[in-house]
Order: structure tokens, then C-alpha cells, then sequence
């Protein structure tokens, strides 16, 4: 069982270290965004900031988000994936192997969730050398939170993959689903402010929890504990916690019925 | 012999086309079976639903005495299996490929490696194996899937069009690999083409498929007899010969054509068995012959005569050239 997990992990990860450019650019992609997006709302805000973000400067307030936003990215494109295994034929070794299919997407899933946090970490890294208001102790919980929220929407991923045809689906699938949900998130702005509307709408998507509770772990502040005094950082887990498992499970689900038609 | 593959009346329908219409067969242990048609003929659907990746919509088919249908895992485990399109990953290298194989099929440690070892080198490739396959050609990614397939020792090797889209030096040497495995390990075969050249190179018995119904089945020797007519050519000494021809009708044989001045082209029912016969009578007739040699009929004429039609000519116009396309992108 375990053997089957190992395998696809080990094949995701030398995938990601075979991939430099692509490695790259995923990294230069978040310092662009730290660095121009970051640092230019932070120099408009942070006379305000003080106020809205609850104590946090707006760096301080960005970064915890902009690490959970970039494992949430990298592994639902991972998961996505699958659709180009379809394309260049690797599916089809797979789905013929006396295995269990869904101990083989679990290992693909863990696969890509260990990269994409890695990858997250390292740009945690340098927010730790622009700001000194990060908490280094709560690395231990942010790998773990990195992990729970990377197998979940790996999972996402290669559902959503395995159902739809063909690639040509793909952009727009990245377009409906990837943008709202890290506009959503509280990422960028704080949600206690936001529309009611738009709040509910955040409260569906684990995503949400997932940028808060990085938050809190990193910086102490939760900003969605101010609205909802319910979303303790244990609930907030738990709900990930039953987002991935549901994930994962749905994952295992379709992929087990995937056959070549 | 025991027998490796037994299908019963299997059919598969997509929707409103019924791509396999109920094809019966067996094949042996050890044997090479080939199945012969045009593209679109449902080869391929064959292939698939036998490798336990598609369900038949009716019918029965076992593989090594495990059923398709309700032992997939089980028919997985003793199978190998090269699909016509490349499903290698790219990004890994070839010994990489073969590792993940292995550990697929639940092989591991020293003797996964030396497996490894001994299948790169029985297809040449050990000294590329820490390259991506991405920088394999054609030929080297089809050899890389052979020693992919031989990893685990499966019982039965499917092939489906091993050779399409390869030089004709590249695939005779696939023909070699795919003789020698059949020989050296008794690897049973069971592989699709629509070249009729490697069918007479391979396959020990051919089922002639066309339009998802076997339309005929037996050795190479068996099909071609069908045709009937083998055409014998007899050379002789003295130019008179008008008398001879119709004499040698007595002999097995079906007509007798005046071709040359002392040629006569005799067609026969079987010429290994004919040609004794007519030099009997020769030498009864105290005819001096000066050479014998005879013409078989190829595949391509069997499947003309059963189907008037050319294999090469059949349906498959577009999606050779579709599939030629997507092998130039993804290849």
C-alpha cells in the first residue's frame, strides 16, 4: 500500500525537480507579486493599516496569505495535470498497473502537495527577510496546514481533470475557479471589510480558512474570527481537515471509474 | 497447449456504432497472434477491452483463465501491454520510466534494478538511459516500451501496431525483439497491425478483422490457400509446348496459361503440394524442365478476395492522417 503511495510520489517530485524553468517561474511569479504588488499596496496602506488590518502591517498581512494562495495554485495546477498525462499517454500506464487506483492518486496528490509546499516555503523565506513581524516558530504548523490544503486541491485538481475531455477546457477552468477563489480569500484585502455578500461567499470555499488560519499561525491575527467569533483556529483546521478528506475522496472516486473512452 | 486468450462472441458499442460486432477466437500459449485489418476495424477497441482498460458492452473473454470482466486486477498483474500512441513520461528518463514501472507492478529493490539493467540492454538503449525520453526518437521511445513491458516478465504481451509510423529498418529490428521475446522468454503475443508484411514476419496464426467482424482466421499458409490459387511457373527446354498444357490438367491443376515461349504459369490449389505432381507428369510426358518456381498469394490478395477491398485502401484515410499529426506534436 505504502509501495503504491511511494510511487507516484516519487514520480511527481522528480517531476518537479526535472521541471527548472518552470520551478523558475512560479518563484519569480510570487517575488513579482510581493515585491510590486506587495510593497506598492503597502506603501498606500500602512498609514491606515494599522486600523484595518488589525495591528498588522500590510506585508505582514499579505505574505502568510501569499504563501497559502501559492500552494493552493501550484497544486490545483498539479492535480490539473492529469489532463496533459491524458494527452502524452502516461494515464494509460498507470490506469493499466495492477494497482489501486486510488492509492495511486493519493501518491500523485501527496506528491504535489509536498512540492508545491516546498516551493511556498522557500518564498516564505524571503517575506521572513522583508518583514520581521512573521512568527519563524509556527513554521512547524504551516508546513502542516501547507500539506492538509495542498492534498485537498490536488485532489480538486485531478477531479476536475479526469472529468473534463480535453485541454481546451482547461483555461477556462483555471479562469472560474482560480481567480475568485484567491480574490476571495482575503488574500489581498481583509474580509471583515468586504460586502456581506461577498463574505458568505468566501465562508464556501476552503481557501478561505486555509489563508486565515496561515495567517493566524504566522502572524497571530485572524481576521475571520473578527466577523465569525465561531472560526476558532481548531475549527478552522477541522474544516480543512473535512474539505481535503472530501477531496480526496471524490478524487479516488472518479478516478477509479476513468477508462480510456 | 493450454490456451492464453479465449474471447466469446465480445462486442463493444459506442453509442449508435458498434465498433467490435461479436468476434469469437482463441489463442494459444506461446503462440503469436496477430490481428489483421484496416484502421477502424476495432482492433484496437479489441486490444483495449482485453488489457481490461474498456468494458466489453456483451460477451466473455478470459486471459490466462482469469476473466476481464470480473478479475481486472488479476489480468493486470500477468499482462504487458504497448499502446499504438506513446505513454511514456517525457519529462523522466528512460530508466526512471521503467523504474516506476517496476514498483507499479510491485517490484523493488536489487532485483528491480538488475531487471531494469537487463531489459535497457536487451533493447539497446542502457546507454541512454539517464536521458529524458523527451529527447528519444521515435524508434528509441517504441524499443524504451518494450523493455518497459518486460519488467515485470508479463505471460501475455499485447502490441497494438508496434511498428506505425516507424522506418522500415526500426521495425524490423522491433520484429527482431518481439521474435526473440516470444522465443527466449515464451512470452505469449497477441498484437494489432494493418501492415501485412509484419503480419508474415510475426504472427504464427492471423485473424483478418474488418468492419468489428473477423472475417477470417487460420495460419498465413491457411489464409492464403484461400485465395486458392498459388501460380506456378514452369520453365522448359523446346518451344512446342500447346500439348503440354493441356495434358498437365490432369495434375491438380485448375488452368494452365501459355505465358512465354517455354513458360507456363499453372494455377494450382497448393503448390508445395502441386509442383511434385506436375514434374510427374513431365517426366511422364518425358518433358525436359528447366526451372520451377511458384508465386504465393500475399495477405493483401486474401483480404481483396474477401472483402474487395485493399487494406491499405479501407476507411482509415483521415485518421492516419490525423494520428500522424498527433505523433508529430507529441513525439
Amino acid at each position: 500500500m505504502i509501495e503504491q503511495i511511494y510511487v507516484m510520489m516519487y514520480r511527481q517530485v522528480k517531476r518537479f525537480m526535472r521541471a527548472r524553468s518552470r520551478i523558475i517561474g512560479i518563484f519569480l511569479n510570487n517575488i513579482l507579486w510581493l515585491v510590486l504588488f506587495g510593497l506598492g499596496m503597502a506603501s498606500a496602506l500602512n498609514p491606515v493599516s494599522r486600523f484595518i488590518l488589525k495591528g498588522l502591517d500590510y506585508l505582514a498581512f499579505l505574505l502568510p496569505a501569499m504563501y497559502a494562495i501559492s500552494i493552493f495554485q501550484a497544486s490545483f495546477m498539479g492535480g490539473i495535470s492529469v489532463i496533459w498525462d491524458k494527452q502524452f499517454g502516461f494515464l494509460k500506464e498507470v490506469l493499466i498497473a495492477p494497482v489501486s487506483r486510488s492509492l495511486t492518486i493519493l501518491g500523485r496528490a501527496l506528491g504535489d502537495a509536498l512540492t508545491s509546499t516546498f516551493n511556498a516555503i522557500v518564498m516564505l523565506a524571503i517575506g521572513f527577510i522583508l518583514t520581521d513581524k512573521l512568527d519563524l516558530a509556527s513554521l512547524p504548523y504551516i508546513v502542516i496546514t501547507g500539506l492538509i490544503m495542498g492534498l485537498g486541491f490536488t485532489s480538486l485538481g485531478i477531479a476536475i481533470a479526469s472529468a473534463i475531455k480535453s485541454p481546451e477546457g482547461f483555461q477556462l477552468i483555471v479562469g472560474a475557479i482560480t481567480m475568485p477563489m484567491t480574490i476571495l480569500s482575503g488574500a489581498m484585502f481583509p474580509l471583515n471589510m468586504a460586502p456581506e455578500w461577498m463574505r458568505i461567499i468566501a465562508l464556501v470555499s476552503p481557501l478561505t480558512y486555509a489563508v486565515d488560519l496561515c495567517r493566524y499561525h504566522l502572524t497571530g491575527v485572524s481576521i475571520l474570527r473578527d466577523v465569525h467569533p465561531c472560526l476558532t483556529p481548531t475549527i478552522e483546521t477541522t474544516v480543512l481537515v473535512i474539505a481535503s478528506t472530501a477531496f480526496v475522496i471524490v478524487a479516488a472516486e472518479i478516478f477509479n471509474k476513468a477508462t480510456l473512452e | 497447449m493450454k490456451e492464453a486468450i479465449i474471447v466469446e462472441n465480445l462486442a463493444k458499442r459506442y453509442g449508435s456504432i458498434e465498433a467490435v460486432k461479436g468476434i469469437s477466437f482463441t489463442v494459444r500459449e506461446g503462440e503469436i497472434f496477430g490481428f489483421l485489418g484496416p484502421n477502424g476495424a476495432g482492433k484496437t477497441t479489441t486490444i483495449h477491452i482485453l488489457a481490461t482498460i474498456l468494458k466489453p458492452t456483451s460477451g466473455k473473454a478470459t486471459v490466462d483463465g482469469y476473466d476481464i470482466v470480473r478479475e481486472p486486477q488479476k489480468v493486470r498483474k500477468i499482462i504487458g501491454i504497448i499502446f499504438q500512441d506513446p505513454s511514456l513520461d517525457e519529462e523522466l528518463t528512460g530508466y526512471e520510466n521503467l523504474y516506476i514501472h517496476g514498483r507499479l507492478y510491485g517490484l523493488g529493490g536489487q532485483s528491480l534494478r538488475e531487471r531494469i539493467e537487463e531489459a535497457l540492454k536487451f533493447v539497446e538503449l542502457h546507454e541512454y538511459k539517464d536521458k529524458p525520453v523527451r529527447k528519444y526518437s521515435g524508434g528509441m521511445r517504441r524499443r524504451l516500451e518494450i523493455a518497459r513491458a518486460l519488467i515485470h516478465i508479463p505471460r501475455i504481451l499485447f502490441l497494438d501496431e508496434p511498428t506505425i509510423g516507424l522506418d522500415p529498418q526500426t521495425r524490423v529490428h522491433i520484429w527482431e525483439y518481439i521474435n526473440e521475446l516470444n522465443r527466449e522468454y515464451k512470452t505469449t503475443i497477441f498484437l494489432t497491425t494493418h501492415y501485412m508484411d509484419e503480419a508474415e514476419a510475426l504472427c504464427s496464426k492471423i485473424a483478418i478483422i474488418d468492419r468489428g467482424r473477423i472475417i477470417a482466421l487460420g495460419t498465413v499458409d491457411d489464409l492464403k490457400s484461400r485465395v486458392g490459387s498459388d501460380v506456378v511457373y514452369v520453365k522448359l527446354y523446346g518451344d512446342n509446348n500447346e500439348g503440354i498444357c493441356r495434358a498437365l490438367q490432369l495434375a491438380d491443376v485448375w488452368s494452365c496459361k501459355h505465358i512465354q515461349d517455354n513458360v507456363l504459369a499453372l494455377q494450382v490449389e497448393k503448390a508445395s503440394e502441386a509442383v511434385p505432381e506436375i514434374l510427374k507428369y513431365l517426366e511422364k510426358l518425358k518433358v525436359k524442365v528447366k526451372e520451377v518456381n511458384y508465386r504465393r498469394p500475399t495477405l493483401d490478395d486474401v483480404f481483396i478476395h474477401l472483402t474487395g477491398r485493399e487494406i491499405r485502401d479501407s476507411e482509415g484515410g483521415f485518421v492516419d492522417f490525423a494520428r500522424m499529426i498527433h505523433r508529430a506534436r507529441t513525439r
